[in-house]
């Protein structure tokens, strides 16, 4: 228990990065269910680990001790006081992210729900009679398409087309469970943030695809979105940000649609995020063994 | 400015096409009668009915009438859509109370139902945008995110490079109804200002003179653009993006100028269009249009004068050129 129970709480430094890298080269749909799937693997995996520590800790308070009709100290437990101590507030605070993550997201979807009720509605789609162009996917029994006037003047009939098709991929691919997954796992780990902006740009890729695919167009597809991002482009003076060597997500989407290229996972980095998420999982089942273990040994103790 | 436009726009082609097809009258009792047609078939009808309501909105305050919508949407899809299908779809939305319709001609014209201003919905939106703390791309997938000066650069030499025309035929779905625009367009005078418009009128200079020749296409705004911010300057890069590039700079009267500017060079090579008159007409936006163009115009035009093979279907290795570039051409500039 005294190595493996730490090592789910520090792979994630490793396997996000390789995460991340691998997200890049892969499709955009696998790549967004890797990405959220890792996410959530690691945040499992780490969360776990940190409620043995605190678990293990609370073995040594007497009143727990005595619910578990356990004998004090219990056998086989190597876990220092400050260790468990820690992990117990680091547990109490991965809770209080993941509730306050959990209800942001319900009172945002509430909140642009009922924006979406002021607007007009046809088929699929509300209008919201707004100058600022804007478009969502507004999920939901039935999830909507959410669309201002200024978006949809900005673009001719053919984009148009792409701007719905492509939240119609969102709502069809329930896009935004992966967001929510992907939202909670980094509640639990902060090292998983890193995978966000990959995973929303897997997610719009995907979306791209599909709408390229409906349209039947990958020029009209990239046109749509880069004259809706011109046009939605604040019009106010940005104070002067120093030009980021990375290219930001729109752009990269536009490439992608004009130029496809094959997708080709590098083996090293497709190796390594498998070696971590399994060592982490082997590494929790390991350290719960263990603990399961020393409570039966601490039971056995008071039984005999 | 835009209805004015695309008004003239739509009259003309409605006049082109009463002569052979007149509107039918009462259309809204035909439609209920007629059966479905088969794109409808193929579509389910939310998604028409999304289309449909997609280019009510789109006309800002223009009344449209059946056939105005069907030409939006067969542009759009590609497919064959009956007019039967519009009216019935039209006539749905006006009986959920989503659509207006007042009489024009034998049939009726139809105008999205706007309560008192978007008030609502503006606030409602301001008030998502604002708490959401930052967190609302977390939660709604956006369509676009926000580009920063860089993206937005990159951007518009990638969307130039898709302007640019394929080696080979242009895409069946797009190659038809572009003409049909393109036609439109050139009926009544100076009207290239809608969206649809101009885009009709850069997938037509898109088959005409840069098929043939691209590699002459690709070089000689390239020599344009160093001589200095002449009228085609803004043509290689703009081409892609024109209601874009002028809508922020002054507003969605302008965009129509400068789509209209940005396209004409190549038009006028192809059958002489009225670019002069055009850029004399709009010297505002047509100024804003080169402003925030000519940046990327320079930049994109030397990437293919400086590339292998200029014109030729740009791939990821030419994006990164364009941008380097970019960064270049902006020093300079």
């Amino acid at each position: 228990m005294i190595y493996a129970v730490w090592v789910p709480l520090l792979l994630p430094l490793l396997a996000a990065p390789a995460a991340r890298r691998l997200g890049d080269a892969l499709a955009p749909r696998v790549a967004a269910w890797l990405l959220a799937g890792s996410a959530v693997a690691l945040a499992a995996c780490s969360t776990a680990a940190l409620a043995l520590l605190a678990a293990t800790g609370a073995l040594r308070l007497p009143p727990v001790a005595a619910l578990g009709h356990l004998v004090l100290p219990v056998v086989g437990d190597r876990v220092t006081v400050p260790a468990a101590c820690g992990a117990a507030v680091l547990l109490a605070c991965v809770a209080g992210a993941v509730l306050r993550t959990y209800r942001r997201r319900v009172v945002l979807t509430a909140r642009a729900r009922r924006a979406a009720a002021a607007g007009a509605t046809g088929g699929d789609l509300t209008v919201l009679d707004d100058d600022g162009p804007d478009a969502y996917a507004l999920p939901g029994r039935p999830g909507r398409i959410v669309v201002t006037t200024g978006m949809l003047r900005a673009l001719d009939p053919a984009e148009r087309e792409v701007l719905l098709a492509h939240e119609r991929a969102h709502l069809a691919g329930r896009h935004h469970h992966f967001l929510t997954a992907l939202a909670l796992a980094c509640a639990c780990h902060p090292a998983l943030l890193l995978l966000r902006a990959p995973l929303a740009y897997a997610l719009e890729r995907w979306a791209d695809e599909s709408a390229a695919a409906a349209v039947g167009d990958r020029r009209v597809a990239a046109r749509a979105i880069g004259r809706a991002a011109l046009a939605a482009r604040p019009t106010a003076a940005r104070p002067h940000v120093a030009l980021s060597a990375t290219t930001g997500p729109v752009p990269r989407r536009v490439a992608a649609l004009l130029t496809p290229s094959a997708s080709r996972a590098p083996k090293t980095l497709a190796l390594t995020l498998a070696a971590c998420l399994g060592l982490s999982a082997a590494c929790a089942l390991e350290a719960a063994h263990d603990f399961h273990g020393s409570i039966e040994i601490a039971q056995g103790a008071d039984h005999r | 400015m835009p209805e004015a436009h695309g008004g003239r726009a739509a009259r003309g082609a409605r006049g082109a096409r009463a002569a052979h097809a007149p509107q039918p009258a009462h259309e809204a009792r035909e439609a209920h009668e007629a059966p479905e047609a088969a794109a409808s078939a193929r579509r389910p009808s939310g998604e028409l009915e999304a289309s449909v309501l997609a280019a009510l909105w789109a006309a800002d305050g223009r009344p449209l009438t059946p056939a105005d919508v069907q030409r939006d949407l067969v542009a759009a899809l590609g497919a064959d859509l009956a007019r039967t299908t519009v009216t019935t779809i039209l006539a749905r939305l006006h009986d959920k109370g989503a659509v207006s319709r007042t009489r024009a001609g034998r049939g009726y014209a139809y105008l999205p139902a706007q309560d008192p201003p978007g008030l609502a919905a503006r606030r409602m939106r301001t008030e998502l945008d604002k708490s959401a703390e930052g967190q609302r791309g977390t939660v709604l997938a956006r369509f676009v995110s926000e580009l920063d000066p860089a993206d937005e650069r990159l951007l518009r030499e990638l969307l130039a490079q898709a302007s640019q025309p394929d080696p080979g035929p242009p895409p069946a779905s797009g190659a038809n109804p572009a003409g049909r625009h393109a036609a439109d367009s050139a009926g009544p005078p100076g009207a290239g200002g809608t969206g649809a418009g101009g885009r009709g009128a850069s997938a037509a200079a898109g088959t005409g003179p840069h098929g043939a020749s691209a590699g002459a296409g690709g070089v000689s705004p390239a020599a344009e653009v160093a001589g200095g911010p002449g009228v085609s300057s803004a043509a290689g890069a703009s081409a892609g993006l024109p209601g874009a590039a002028a809508e922020v700079a002054a507003g969605p009267g302008a965009g129509s100028p400068g789509a209209g500017l940005g396209e004409t060079p190549p038009a006028a090579g192809a059958g002489g269009a009225p670019a002069p008159t055009e850029s004399g007409a709009w010297p505002g936006g047509g100024a804003s249009a080169l402003g925030s163009t000519g940046y990327a115009a320079g930049p994109a035009a030397e990437a293919d004068a400086a590339g292998s093979a200029p014109g030729s279907d740009g791939g990821a290795g030419a994006g990164i050129d364009a941008r380097r570039g970019g960064d270049l051409g902006g020093e300079a500039g």
